[in-house]
């Protein structure tokens, strides 16, 4: 999937999937604290908002 | 190929009237000669409908779900993209391998019908060889009942290379660009889904576009709709496509889908190992199973 974002000209690190079982709790609030912290660096989205 | 032809009606003539099948699907000479749209034969006196000329383009795989509920047994004509089309429907269990009848065909490649309309019926001989079949690996139907001779010699498999040569096109330039590039596609995007319907991996009963309140997709046509209608149809085939290239064909704004198509398939090729959609009925799609070791990065 990521590859296909970065193939349609998006930013792959916008979209990530993690296998983050139930018992993970921490993994999980890892997983998305990393996540944010991407998302941050980037900056808001303003590809595919519509009449950009 | 007129020999060919004439096995066909001759073919068809039998099965139907020995009530072998109750129908024959192949193609027949429409409004123009640069088109051979899919004939549906029912009656042995009606046989010589069929042709078979180099704009015999359908994939005719996908009208087998029209019929899947009935009783009748059908057969088909099939080239080898037809053929890798059947494989597909039947593992994805969507017919019944008793009930359709494979008549098969050394495909010598078809020719580009838009381009044939471009150029006139007087430079007919000059009409290039369709997309799809510029990097054909299995013009030779991989199943079938019964094989046509063919007098005209089927083409080789094409070589390996410049299958991926759009793909490698789009990769090679800056994300901006490739931003350009796919959004001026898709912007011409009418939502047609003749794409959709015509393509023998989409056969969901219920397509999720066909959905008007499904919450994620909506009918709008804008930008980011329509990039996101581009994305999961690509995810959805993924791993199954077969590269016949109906998609591209059929778009009347013609956006290049098979580069999306085709970059999936490469991807996967690198993650999952070489794998042919369609080709053999027994090696499951890369992403239809799941593997301990299959790699974490395609989600």
């Amino acid at each position: 999937m990521q590859r296909v974002l970065q193939y349609m000209g998006l930013e792959p690190e916008r979209f990530q999937a993690r296998w983050v079982s139930g018992s993970e709790g921490p993994r999980f609030a890892e997983t998305i604290t990393r996540l944010t912290e991407d998302i941050r660096a980037l900056g808001p989205n303003r590809k595919l908002r519509d009449g950009a | 190929m007129k020999g060919i032809q004439e096995q066909m009606r001759a073919r068809a003539r039998e099965l139907l009237a020995q009530g072998a099948v109750q129908m024959v699907i192949g193609w027949e000479k429409g409004t123009f000669w640069y088109l051979s749209p899919p004939a549906f034969v029912t009656d042995p006196e009606d046989c010589d409908r069929l042709v078979w000329d180099e704009f015999c383009t359908n994939n005719l795989a996908k009208y087998l779900l029209d019929y899947k509920h009935t009783g009748d047994r059908i057969a088909l004509f099939v080239k080898g993209c037809d053929a890798r089309g059947i494989v597909r429907l039947l593992q994805d269990n969507q017919i019944d391998r008793e009930k359709v009848y494979l008549i098969g065909i050394k495909c010598p490649g078809v020719k580009d019908g838009r381009q044939a309309a471009a150029l006139g019926e007087a430079r007919r001989g000059e009409v290039p060889l369709a997309e799809k079949c510029r990097y054909c690996t299995h013009p030779e139907p991989v199943l079938y009942d019964e094989l046509l001779a063919g007098d005209a010699a089927a083409r080789e498999a094409a070589p390996g290379e410049g299958r991926f040569a759009e793909v490698a096109k789009v990769e090679a330039m800056s994300p901006d660009e490739r931003y350009a590039f796919w959004t001026a596609a898709y912007d011409r995007c009418l939502r047609c889904y003749a794409c959709r319907n015509v393509c023998p991996a989409c056969n969901c009963r219920e397509c999720i576009f066909d959905r008007s309140q499904s919450g994620w997709c909506g009918k709008q046509m804008q930008r980011s709709e329509n990039m996101f209608f581009a994305i999961t149809r690509a995810m959805h085939v993924a791993g199954r496509c077969i590269e016949c290239g109906e998609c591209e064909r059929v778009c009347p704004e013609g956006i290049p889908i098979m580069a999306l198509n085709k970059k999936i398939i490469k991807d996967l090729n690198e993650l999952f190992g070489e794998y042919e959609a369609g080709v053999d009925l027994e090696k499951m799609p890369p992403l239809g199973q799941y593997k301990l070791d299959d790699p974490e990065e395609f989600h």
